[in-house]
């Protein structure tokens, strides 16, 4: 063999040249979508009739957290093309080089399965089958599916960051019940305005790299309208909790109120069509959708955690 | 991307060949020793909730025992 053929140094760099800071992988798996993730399953976690271990009840927190972190990482590492390309993105760490796609790749992987492996053996086989589904719903059936493919990939595809409140109630109960699919609900109708408003003022970005948002492939006018219709069905999802009695007077308040504001938006967007104002109306409805779910979640885990709990007459059995 | 200065660096035992290999930077070798030292302190955590989850675990079937 001759010297010509043995250039290792070819095969060194993916290994060596992954220089990413601590700080970049934490950046891999998008601390601010854990957070308000987090904070939906404690939500469940609370409302959930039955006890739980504080103890346990952390690490079902915890494996909630690098679960959805762990999806976030898969989905850079399988978007990195576009991420590259798309303003809002391209200062990922992936794209800046600051970590390696095969690094993304091993993270996410590697946290993915320690989290369902986590979930399950210590909390509750039921919690580790839904965080499965929640990773592997948001990995291969958003990202690698839906998202390069329809103007529905967030309808659908928002059921992966619905399920949270899910996997907290499994985690108290061992179960699925019908309340627990009423906080999935709220979360599902309410990602299409919240994303689709962000699709209205980048949807340059998204046409640039051919992500089909209904706001490129159906038009802004198409894509107001839309968000008013999910806006509206939303509003009465919103009341589940009341109705079935785990939610009380200060949650019934927030939802009408914080509802109203959020219905306002909608419409104001859909009547002033205008291209000057629309983005602008885009930009606060998106800003306010992330307040009022925020709070609508807020409100539960203080009614429930924190013996707020008004009961509604009539409606609280 | 912080390209590794690469130079030289003839194996002489078990090799019959000079090959390249990575020659690190002193910030290079800073970041590995930080993001070490953290995968370390994630290790230990993670040891410590085991520890907590099992006593959590085997605690209660103590006091159910116990009880009987």
């Amino acid at each position: 063999m001759s010297d010509a053929s043995i250039d290792q140094s070819k095969s060194i760099p993916s290994v060596t040249d992954d220089f990413g800071t601590a700080g970049d992988y934490i950046e891999l798996l998008k601390p601010r979508v854990m957070s308000l993730v987090v904070f939906t399953g404690l939500s469940g976690l609370v409302c959930a009739p039955g006890t739980i271990h504080p103890v346990i009840a952390f690490v079902a927190l915890l494996c909630i957290a690098v679960g959805a972190g762990a999806s976030g990482a898969l989905n850079m590492w399988f978007d990195a093309d576009i991420d590259a390309r798309m303003e809002r993105t391209k200062g990922r760490p992936i794209p800046t080089g600051r970590v390696t796609p095969e690094g993304a790749l091993a993270f996410g992987t590697t946290l993915s399965i320690a989290s369902v492996l986590i979930m399950g053996l210590m909390v509750n086989v039921v919690a580790g089958i839904l965080l499965a589904v929640t990773i592997a719903f948001y990995v291969f059936v958003y990202t690698m599916w839906l998202k390069r493919s329809t103007p529905q990939n967030i309808v659908i595809g928002g059921a992966a960051g619905a399920f949270p409140p899910m996997i907290g109630w499994a985690a108290v109960t061992g179960s699925v019940s019908l309340e627990s699919i009423a906080l999935f609900a709220i979360i599902f109708m309410w990602t299409p305005p919240h994303f689709w408003a962000l699709a209205m003022f980048r949807s340059e970005d998204y046409r640039a790299v051919n992500v089909p948002m209904l706001p490129v492939v159906a038009g802004n006018a198409e894509t107001r309208r839309q968000i008013l219709l999910y806006s509206v069905l939303l509003m009465p999802i919103t009341a589940l909790p009341v109705y079935f009695g785990f939610a009380g007077a200060i949650y019934a308040l927030t939802a009408f109120m914080g509802g109203a504001v959020f219905l306002a938006l909608a419409f104001t967007i859909w009547r002033r069509g205008d291209a000057d104002v629309e983005f602008k109306l885009a930009k606060r409805l998106f800003a306010f959708s992330i307040l009022y779910l925020f709070l609508l979640f807020a409100v539960l885990i203080v009614e429930q955690g924190l013996g707020a709990f008004i009961p509604i007459a009539g409606l609280v059995s | 991307m912080t390209e590794a200065k690469k130079t030289k660096a003839p194996l002489e035992i078990g090799s019959h060949h000079a090959i390249e290999t990575p020659v690190w930077t002193p910030e290079m070798l800073a970041r590995r020793r930080k993001r070490a030292t953290y995968l370390a302190l994630a290790l230990i955590a993670m040891v410590g909730l085991f520890f907590a989850v099992t006593v959590v675990k085997i605690g209660g079937n103590i006091v159910v025992e116990r009880a009987l």
